[in-house]
């Protein structure tokens, strides 16, 4: 019976090895429901039907060779989405590999198991079961590697902290195999390899584990995305809804003004309607937006982030012109703007303000280190679009960690950079992005974008 | 740097006065020697031709009676093409001709950090007079010559001679031995290199056009598939420059 469980136990860690090296190089869910959707059912699936053909055909390593060959290629077919010829090719590699391990069990068993006399059949059976879990780290590395995609969110070092459960399982079991000469009692050896098969499971369980953590904090990045665009969307409603209702207020005050104004008139008192008059210039004045680029949603975006820089002591520069023929989506457009210039203020914030202030002439003068230019313009059917901002070194570096590795990953600047590039390639635009220590530029072309 | 003359028209005289003593500030400062006239309406501005020309840079308010900010800067314009005009507005518009006068920069009146915004803008405009063109002699198969680099429009290689084609009367083409390769290393950043036989200057680049490069003049030249990324890349950098 304990010997039937320890060839069970091999057969599925076959089984596994097999699911994790077609997952790496196919995507599963051929199928949505059934038998061949669930991972673990495969598995089992694999495992038992492997077990007729190894026990009738027993001894012809050939005919074994061809019906397992026979039975991957058909169970993948269901459960990888790919073509015939891919998994008759996947399923050949893999039944070489499988050669391969067995092999180096051939060659490993005589260091291992130094005293031959006394080569129990447990001993080869761990040592079957070393070389598997072998196969099987390997298998899973090449998972890590391949599918960096998918393993993207976790970072290298846990990655390499999490291979050091598999190895470290491999070094206890070569303990036992050495050991093994010295056990006398059946149940210290039965306890061995129940160990050894523990640990064989543990790695499965802790790589899977992993897999989902990466899985979920992809999911995580994702509605960080999604938050990000709806923020964004929102306060673009609530900027138009503000002037809306702005001017909505301002036709009925117009109203009252008049009528005040004609009472002073009336009453002839010019010198209190002349103040009243300088006074209530300055109120429209200041209602009204600073850029109009005959875009109402470029207006709002912009405005809406010129006073946001001048609140924060940010000198905005802009080169505008009109926009209104500017062929994108509304809100493709708005997620574009408020993304960069949101960056771009979230990083002037970053840089120390001017130490001191006595009065405006006085500033202007020292280095200005809160910056920010924006060029939105339509020339030639092209939308050119280019922020340049300051910035502070020393934060560069710190987000550079937080979100990616690569320095030319668009990651690196933060997640709302990455809308922008998704924006970018809808419209086969193109983008280039410089920085120093101090200044972080993006500029963007749109090719074929304004409607003439 | 020699002598700078600025002019300041504003019918708020108020507001010239404060636009002055921020120049004034600033120019000293930096050590600048400088004057400044200050005009109350956009036709006294206009009204002296030759002084009109005088002035290297032109602070112009646009709402002003009569003839405003922008009419004046078309009159400024259709004698001098090197005037830096900066606007002075109450709000930035589209509707602005402004961009066809070619303005540096638009100021806003109401703007918390006007003074800084004036300073910026002198940034800009003292950074862009300082720029000398990169003059080098080349001693062409035609005869040596003296070429600015900014005037050449591209070079193209072909069996080991090298055409200059050059931003004259026309453009011009003048020939040499030599490689692309060779001198390449002469041209700045504003050069990008397209193709194994083409350098570009970026300053004549209009667009690109699937793989064809679109130049002043309906000029076409093509691009390597393997330098379309960094020709994009360079284009996009060199025009979002304010």
């Amino acid at each position: 019976m304990f010997e039937f469980v320890q060839g069970c136990s091999l057969v599925f860690l076959e089984a596994i090895c097999c699911v994790i090296f077609f997952e790496t190089f196919g995507e599963r869910g051929r199928w949505k429901k059934g038998i061949f959707a669930s991972r673990w059912k495969t598995i089992l699936c694999l495992g038992v039907l492997s077990f007729p053909s190894a026990v009738l055909i027993q001894g012809d390593i050939w005919l074994q060779l061809v019906s397992n060959l026979a039975l991957t290629i058909v169970i993948m077919m269901f459960y990888i989405r790919g073509s015939t010829g891919k998994c008759i090719l996947l399923a050949i590699v893999l039944q070489g590999l499988l050669w391969l391990s067995d092999i180096l069990a051939l060659l490993a068993a005589p260091w291992l198991a130094q005293n031959d006399a006394a080569h129990s059949r447990k001993e080869d059976f761990l040592i079957a079961l070393l070389v598997k879990m072998f196969l099987l780290l390997l298998l899973m590395v090449m998972n890590i590697v391949f599918r960096r995609r998918d393993a993207r969110y976790i970072r290298a070092r846990d990655w390499l902290v999490f291979l050091a459960v598999p190895v470290f399982s491999m070094a206890v079991t070569v303990s036992f195999i050495r050991n093994m000469e010295f056990v006398q009692t059946t149940g210290l050896e039965r306890f061995f390899v129940e160990m050894a098969l523990g640990f064989a499971a543990m790695n499965v369980i802790m790589f899977y584990f992993m897999q989902n953590i990466a899985r979920r904090e992809h999911l995580l990045h994702e509605r960080a995305l999604l938050d990000m665009e709806a923020r964004s969307q929102t306060q673009l409603y609530k900027t138009i809804m503000e002037k809306v209702q702005g001017q909505r207020k301002l036709s009925h005050e117009y109203k009252n003004q008049i009528t005040c104004i004609q009472a002073l008139c009336e009453a002839g008192e010019y010198d209190k309607l002349e103040d009243y008059l300088k006074q209530i210039s300055g109120e429209v004045l200041h209602d009204l937006d600073y850029i109009d680029t005959n875009n109402v949603f470029a207006n709002a975006v912009l405005n809406a982030k010129y006073q946001e820089a001048v609140e924060r002591d940010i000198l905005m520069v802009c080169k505008i012109n009109d926009l209104s023929g500017l062929a994108m989506d509304s809100s493709d457009l708005v997620v574009l703007l408020s993304n960069l210039l949101n960056n771009a203020i979230e990083a002037c914030e970053k840089c120390p303000a001017e130490p001191s202030r006595e009065s405006t002439v006085s500033v202007g003068l020292k280095l200005c280190l809160r910056k920010i230019k924006l060029k939105c313009v339509c020339e030639e059917g092209e939308f050119i679009l280019s922020v340049r901002n300051t910035q502070n070194g020393a934060l560069k570096k710190a987000r550079e960690k937080l979100y990616s590795t690569k320095n030319d990953n668009p990651g690196s600047h933060g997640i709302g950079l990455k809308n922008v590039v998704q924006i970018v390639e809808k419209y086969g635009g193109y983008y280039a992005i410089g920085h120093t220590k101090s200044e972080f530029q993006i500029s963007i072309i749109f090719p074929h974008m304004a409607r003439t | 740097m020699g002598f700078v003359k600025i002019a300041v028209c504003d019918d708020e005289i108020i507001f010239a006065r404060k636009l002055e003593k921020i120049i004034n500030k600033y120019c000293t400062v930096k050590q600048i020697p400088f004057q400044i006239d200050i005009y109350q309406s956009g036709k006294e501005f206009i009204a002296d031709n030759i002084k009109m020309m005088e002035y290297q840079i032109v602070f112009l308010d646009i709402n002003m009676e009569e003839i405003d900010g922008l009419e004046a800067a078309r009159e400024l314009r259709k004698l001098c093409r090197d005037t830096y005009v900066i606007f002075v507005t109450a709000f930035i518009n589209y509707t602005l001709e402004g961009y066809k006068v070619d303005a540096i920069r638009y100021l806003l009146k109401s703007d918390g950090n006007f003074g800084q915004s004036v300073c910026e803008s002198l940034d800009a405009v003292f950074e862009k007079m300082q720029y000398k063109p990169h003059i080098r002699e080349f001693s062409f198969q035609q005869g040596a010559r003296r070429v600015a680099l900014e005037k050449i429009v591209y070079i193209e290689s072909s069996l080991h001679k090298l055409t200059f084609y050059v931003a004259e009367e026309g453009i011009v083409p003048y020939t040499m031995y030599e490689t692309l390769n060779h001198i390449a290393a002469i041209f700045s950043g504003d050069f990008v290199r397209i193709h194994q036989s083409y350098l570009v200057n970026l300053r004549f680049v209009r667009r690109i056009e699937g793989n064809n490069l679109l130049l002043q003049d309906n000029l076409a030249l093509p691009v390597a598939r393997s330098k379309l990324k960094e020709v994009r890349q360079k284009i996009a950098m060199y025009k979002g420059v304010i």
